[in-house]
């Protein structure tokens, strides 16, 4: 199947450039090529990052001086800002549009979709995706729901804002929070095109890694980050239809009558007619999807994280097998863990237990990998280029944030500190900023992939690391302290009754290191678009990796390889391996192997 | 939350609505009256349905005071949107769900009154009144009212995002000892006489 699927793919490459004639919309807009989708992802991403940190920056000005008047508001909330005073409803509407942009449209779309394209077919040895026009339908669906999520913020009665999490019955009734209007509608209409958009992506990245890899790459040579961005699909497309049922079944309450959802409910003088329904269900069907989310999230970081880290040590990765088990262990034990955002929902409390057990079984894979990635860079030859320390950042916030999980995923010790500051900490420390570093470790070390050769300038990457690790900790790490002294959060101001006065100061100092931090990102941007245009050209093989996408022209060209597919002859770790007689590296001269090279007289076969 | 009731604790509800709360204590019975918020009228801000036996010694208070060394069962109920019951002081907390019925339990062990003796109580507040002192500073620098010197409580507060005055939808919690406490209760008016006036 997959050696003829190949042919076919050369088949066709060998007549392109006789029949279509690439014009400025099929090349740059329209594009069905797997590099350009990769770079449109990526642009996407990015733009909606900047929309999503600028909406943390502007509750976190109020949430560290909310009785200060700041002309910025007025400036860019208009009616919700007057006078520089921020509405509460505004503030809860800033939260649940930051969560959901950053969670899915940067994390989920930015992050995987962005380098499942680039890196699918470049590393398995394929001239593209399985269909290069589900590829582009599935980029613009996501595209379209953008669009949406960007418009709904412009509606009269303000976006949704019934935290990223939508909870009914907040989030179907209009009366009880204006943004659960219009804007409510658009934001749900637009996760369904997501959803759809997601959905086409996944399948067709699982269709790629299964049926077009190149000869000899067998699923135990693949990359890591192949086999995260496999799996990755995989949970995608087990849990996002999930979602979708839950979202289908919110618009029907909020706009047919149903009650899935809704029971005995006295609202603005007048009780409902909806019985029978019940919150916790929607619970149930969004944590289905939800907690999985974490790992789409979390699990191309991972697999780029091991790649770019066993490059720059010029280490074979620890455990390569291990790598592989706990990336599918995590898989299997995310879609039965959901129940831990629910411990105090109502919800069985026998069932608490189940979901404690479940919960906590998942430190054993993630130990497993945090463990691999220590002993990969243990005593090896680092290179320290912002891609390697973006990567150790990664390992560093996955371990600190992995550490309070043990907590949360009790479902006793959950009790105190559900839904307050110290859950912000723990998750944006484990998914949200190791996500983003690894999202930053990949574009450091894929630029030259992505703009044919231009590489990113090395000492604006060290700028941006180093503000970016010490700001990153200074907005996360005090919250777990505000947390454990009780401060829920989404709460527009902590000053309303007194027994929180004493950590306004905390939250300040807050405050001025996520505007450090926001600084520093606009170091990177300028970064990523002077090298587009300007950057220094590198060599073909900038890192000196093992991996078959080095191997392929510079010059972006349709189907990658000018000539024949390269093949492959042993796994993507060959770093610094000895000759027989271990006089020498394998290559003389040279500390790694690419895998298309075939064994050596002198070189001896290893099962990894 | 599993509830062993062979200790026999004390029933009381807390109700939860856009953006405040009420306790409902059973009253001599011990059990709360049927409720449902199609029964909701007027002084019957709690949907309790006056033609069960069980609720017309009830009584609503917007306060919730408790005694120590008796176990309390709360049962949780909302009237419009999801809201959380967060006692911080307790380490409890427990959704509160509309169309069904949450509980969680705990006893008390320290009064109001031993709390606001605790060392650690006392620097908090003494520092939270030195910070409200020099906000005060400038208030009165504007011509504003200064600040009251504040005092500590046990408190309620809501902890799932409920609409817009959700930062500030909390209520005050007494722990008295026992004998205080029978003789709080004992002042208050139960819901029949409520609706009786």
């Amino acid at each position: 199947m997959s050696a003829h699927a190949i042919d076919h793919v050369e088949d066709h490459h060998d007549d392109h450039g006789h029949h279509h004639k690439e014009t400025f919309v099929t090349k740059y807009i329209f594009s069905q090529d797997h590099k350009m989708i990769s770079k449109q992802y990526l642009i996407t991403g990015l733009f909606m990052g900047i929309i999503g940190i600028a909406m943390s920056i502007l509750f976190r000005l109020q949430l560290a001086w909310p009785d200060h008047e700041f002309t910025i508001y007025e400036v860019l909330l208009g009616k919700w800002g007057e006078g520089g005073v921020m509405d509460p409803n505004v503030y809860l509407a800033l939260v649940t549009i930051h969560g959901t942009i950053m969670v899915f449209f940067v994390l989920t779309a930015g992050l995987s979709g962005t380098f499942s394209n680039l890196l699918i077919p470049l590393q398995i040895g394929a001239r593209d995706m399985a269909s290069g026009f589900l590829n582009m339908i599935s980029y613009w669906l996501f595209f379209l729901s953008s669009v949406i999520m960007v418009l709904s913020l412009f509606v009269e009665a303000g976006p949704a804002s019934a935290g990223w999490t939508i909870y009914p019955p907040l989030s179907a009734l209009p009366q009880a929070i204006p943004g659960s209007g219009t804007g409510m509608t658009l934001w749900l209409v637009s996760m369904a095109i997501f959803i759809a958009s997601s959905l086409l992506g996944s399948l067709n990245y699982i269709v790629t890694v299964l049926n077009l890899r190149t000869k000899g790459m067998s699923m135990t040579r693949l990359p890591l980050t192949i086999w995260a961005f496999f799996i990755t699909a995989v949970i995608g497309v087990v849990s996002f239809p999930v979602l979708f049922s839950a979202a289908l079944m919110l618009i029907m309450d909020r706009s047919f009558g149903t009650s899935f959802f809704l029971s005995d409910i006295y609202i603005a003088g007048e009780v409902l007619h909806n019985q029978g329904g019940s919150p916790v269900l929607f619970e149930h069907l969004f944590w289905f999807l939800g907690h999985p989310e974490v790992y789409i999230v979390i699990l191309p970081a991972m697999g780029m994280v091991s790649e770019i880290m066993a490059t720059n040590a010029r280490k074979p990765i620890f455990g390569y097998r291990a790598m592989v088990a706990s990336i599918l262990a995590i898989a299997f034990l995310s879609t039965i863990v959901w129940g831990h955002h629910m411990f105090i929902s109502g919800m069985n409390p026998f069932l608490g237990s189940v979901f404690t057990f479940t919960t906590l079984l998942i430190a054993i894979p993630s130990a497993v990998k945090s463990f691999n990635w220590i002993t990969t860079i243990w005593r090896g030859n680092l290179q320290m280029n912002p891609a390697m320390l973006f990567s150790i950042g990664f390992v560093s916030t996955f371990i600190t944030g992995g550490l309070t999980g043990i907590i949360l995923g009790d479902s006793a010790l959950d009790i105190n500190v559900h839904d307050t500051y110290f859950v912000v900490a723990h998750f944006h420390l484990v998914m949200g900023i190791s996500a983003l570093y690894g999202l930053f470790a990949g574009v450091y070390h894929w630029f030259p992939k992505m703009f044919q050769g231009r590489m990113l300038n090395k000492n604006l990457g060290y700028v941006h690391f180093w503000v970016t690790v010490i700001g990153a900790y200074g907005v996360f790490f005090p919250m777990h302290f505000i947390g454990m002294a009780g401060l829920p959060r989404r709460y527009y101001t902590n000053t309303a009754f007194p027994y929180f006065d004493d950590l306004t100061d905390v939250n300040v100092v807050i405050t001025i290191f996520a505007i450090i931090t926001a600084a520093a990102q606009i170091v990177f941007l300028y970064n990523f678009i002077s090298s587009m245009f300007y950057g220094k050209k590198g060599p073909k093989n900038p890192w000196k990796a093992t991996t078959l996408e080095w191997t392929a022209e510079v010059k972006h060209i349709h189907g990658n390889w000018d000539g024949p597919i390269p093949h492959v002859y042993r796994w993507a770790y060959d770093y610094s391996k000895l000759n027989k007689d271990e006089s020498d590296y394998v290559i003389p001269g040279q500390d790694f192997i690419p895998q298309h090279i075939p064994l050596q007289d002198n070189e001896e076969e290893l099962n990894h | 939350m599993n509830v062993d009731t062979d200790d026999d604790p004390m029933v009381i509800e807390l109700y939860a609505y856009q953006f405040d709360w009420r306790a409902r204590y059973s009253g001599e019975d011990n059990t709360l009256g049927e409720a449902n918020v199609r029964l909701i009228e007027g002084v019957n801000q709690l949907g309790v349905d006056m033609s069960d036996p069980n609720g017309q010694d009830d009584i609503v208070t917007n306060e919730l005071h408790i005694p120590t060394g008796r176990k309390i069962l709360f049962k949780m109920r909302s009237q419009d949107v999801l809201h959380s019951a967060y006692m911080p002081h307790f380490r409890a907390q427990m959704n509160c769900v509309p169309g069904m019925i949450t509980q969680f339990a705990f006893t008390p062990t320290v009064t109001t009154e031993e709390m606001r003796m605790n060392e650690e109580i006392v620097a908090k507040v003494r520092k939270i009144n030195n910070i409200r002192k020099e906000n005060s500073k400038a208030l009165v620098a504007k011509g504003d009212e200064p600040l009251e010197p504040y005092e500590f409580d046990y408190m309620l507060l809501c902890n799932k995002i409920c609409g817009s005055n959700h930062y500030n939808m909390q209520m005050k919690i007494v722990v008295h000892t026992p004998e205080e406490y029978e003789a709080w209760i004992k002042e208050q008016t139960t819901l029949a006489e409520a609706l009786k006036q």
